[in-house]
């Protein structure tokens, strides 16, 4: 049996706890708290934390701690140098504050591939001598927790994914069952009960049936139109367009009963390479809401800026509920006052959001003035062959094409 | 609880070391010993409040022009130059 040196057998116990720490499909915060814990013994420091950066808050925030803390930890401020963690991730290497000769505190990278997971940092106080800190063992450390730690938020993700995936085929299901009680229902009244029937019932629950095979139809249809997304089976396939000849081919359909509901105001020689197909679900979809859910008129709008196409959905209704904002291209997202009445599916928010998304844009909504709810759909222009490019051509014929 | 002594060589530089502080520790935890030409720091967290304690004072030297101060924790003390790298990349 070979003899290891104190320091070498106290970074392999260091080493295996970390390891043994990453089994059992632990979460990410379980993980690095154990990791935390592990290297503050091992190093000797007081406190040792694990931080993300924060991207939309632009902040760094602390998602694992372990170590001596005041009691009233818990509503202090911030804890970390943000010097220190920029340094951090900027080098992709160990950072230290040191006073003199010795170390008050690091802030190690967890890195994988070329992604900076989270950063451990640790401190210590003043008061006691620390040992001599074997700087290369805590880098391996870090190596090592930061494989761990891609498999723990791997897993993560992939529960998240199949959590999201069982919630929506029971929405589904939900949402198919209502029309299909009714369909059942009436098929059953005018096959029992045919001849009790007077006409004039007859043909309304004909209609009723109609009706209600339409949605279902319509549901399935969006079922299917999401489900491809999500398997990115849809191919966007940019085509020289020109947006008004199509947005009236659009609009006609939905607006046939109050023709003057919509007003188209785009330019009739505006030209943009765009996907016919997912120009089609975006704005029928914001139309068809609009209709819907919002009062007349509503307004069509498209323009080229920033090489972007821009195109606005607005309607004079009371606008979103602030409170269903959040949630509004949310899959069967529906506003009380929306399941109240019992129109609409709830999807063709987030069907239209899709294909936005499909084609590298977004569909943004904000409160329209003075009054009613704007959808606008941004997506950035193309060129034939994906390639992104401005065209200026001197034939009038093509000034206003956007790309 | 721990208390941070920082030595200041000039004392005139010390109102700018008692700004900073009160940047990041209630200004009732800072006080300045003129006698002594300390300023001191109390805080309830000791390595938090080092840490703290010792990026300001390095910004203080780099920045406010000031030469050298030394810190004391308990009976240990840490002289800190204007040239001492803040953080040390390996």
């Amino acid at each position: 049996m070979i003899g290891l040196a104190p320091d070498r057998r106290k970074t392999l116990d260091l080493v295996q706890r970390i390891s043994v720490a990453g089994r059992g499909g632990v979460t990410a915060p379980v993980f690095l708290e154990d990791v935390c814990g592990a290297v503050a013994e091992a190093f000797d420091f007081d406190s040792v934390a694990a931080m993300r950066y924060d991207t939309e808050a632009e902040e760094e925030r602390e998602i694992a701690f372990a170590g001596r803390a005041p009691a009233d930890r818990a509503d202090r401020e911030p804890t970390a140098s943000v010097s220190l963690l920029a340094e951090a991730r900027e080098t992709e290497n160990l950072a230290l504050v040191s006073a003199g000769d010795v170390a008050l505190a690091f802030a190690l990278p967890l890195i994988s591939g070329d992604r900076c997971l989270a950063v451990l940092y640790g401190t210590r106080g003043g008061t006691v001598s620390p040992p001599e800190t074997d700087w290369d063992a805590l880098a391996s450390v870090g190596v090592i927790a930061a494989t761990l730690l891609e498999d723990a938020l791997a897993r993560e993700e992939m529960s998240e994914h199949d959590m999201l995936k069982s919630e929506f085929v029971a929405l589904a299901a939900h949402e198919l069952r209502n029309p299909l009680s009714s369909i059942y229902g009436i098929s059953v009244t005018l096959d029992d009960r045919a001849d009790e029937l007077a006409d004039s019932q007859r043909v309304t629950l004909l209609d009723a049936l109609r009706e209600q095979t339409t949605r279902t139809r319509n549901l399935v249809e969006q079922l299917l139109d999401l489900s491809r997304l999500d398997l990115a089976a849809i191919h966007i396939s940019p085509e020289p367009l020109l947006l008004r000849p199509k947005i009236e081919e659009l609009v006609r359909p939905l607006a046939d009963a109050r023709p003057d509901a919509v007003r188209i105001a785009v330019r009739s020689d505006l030209e943009a390479v765009v996907d016919p197909a997912a120009l089609d679900r975006m704005l029928s979809n914001l139309i068809a809401n609009s209709l819907r859910h919002g009062k007349p008129p509503v307004t069509i709008t498209a323009e080229g800026q920033d090489r972007h196409l821009r195109l606005a959905v607005e309607d004079r209704g009371g606008g979103v509920p602030r409170e269903f904002v959040p949630r509004l291209f949310d899959r069967f997202a529906r506003s009380s006052e929306s399941r109240g009445r019992g129109d609409g599916s709830g999807l063709g928010l987030a069907i239209a959001q899709a294909y936005a998304r499909a084609h590298g844009g977004e569909i943004v909504y904000e409160p329209a003035m003075p009054h009613g709810a704007r959808f606008e759909v941004v997506i950035p222009l193309r060129g034939y062959g994906d390639t992104q490019r401005v065209i200026e051509r001197s034939d009038p014929r093509h000034r206003n094409r956007i790309h | 609880m721990v208390e941070i002594r920082v030595a200041i060589e000039d004392t005139t530089t010390a109102p700018t070391l008692v700004r900073r502080l009160a940047t990041l520790f209630d200004r009732a935890a800072i006080s300045f010993d003129r006698s002594h030409r300390e300023v001191r720091v109390e805080s309830e967290w000791e390595s938090h409040a080092v840490m703290r304690v010792v990026e300001v004072v390095q910004a203080w030297l780099s920045e406010d022009g000031a030469e050298s101060a030394t810190l004391s924790i308990g009976d240990r003390s840490y002289t800190l130059e204007t040239s001492t790298p803040l953080g040390v990349g390996r």
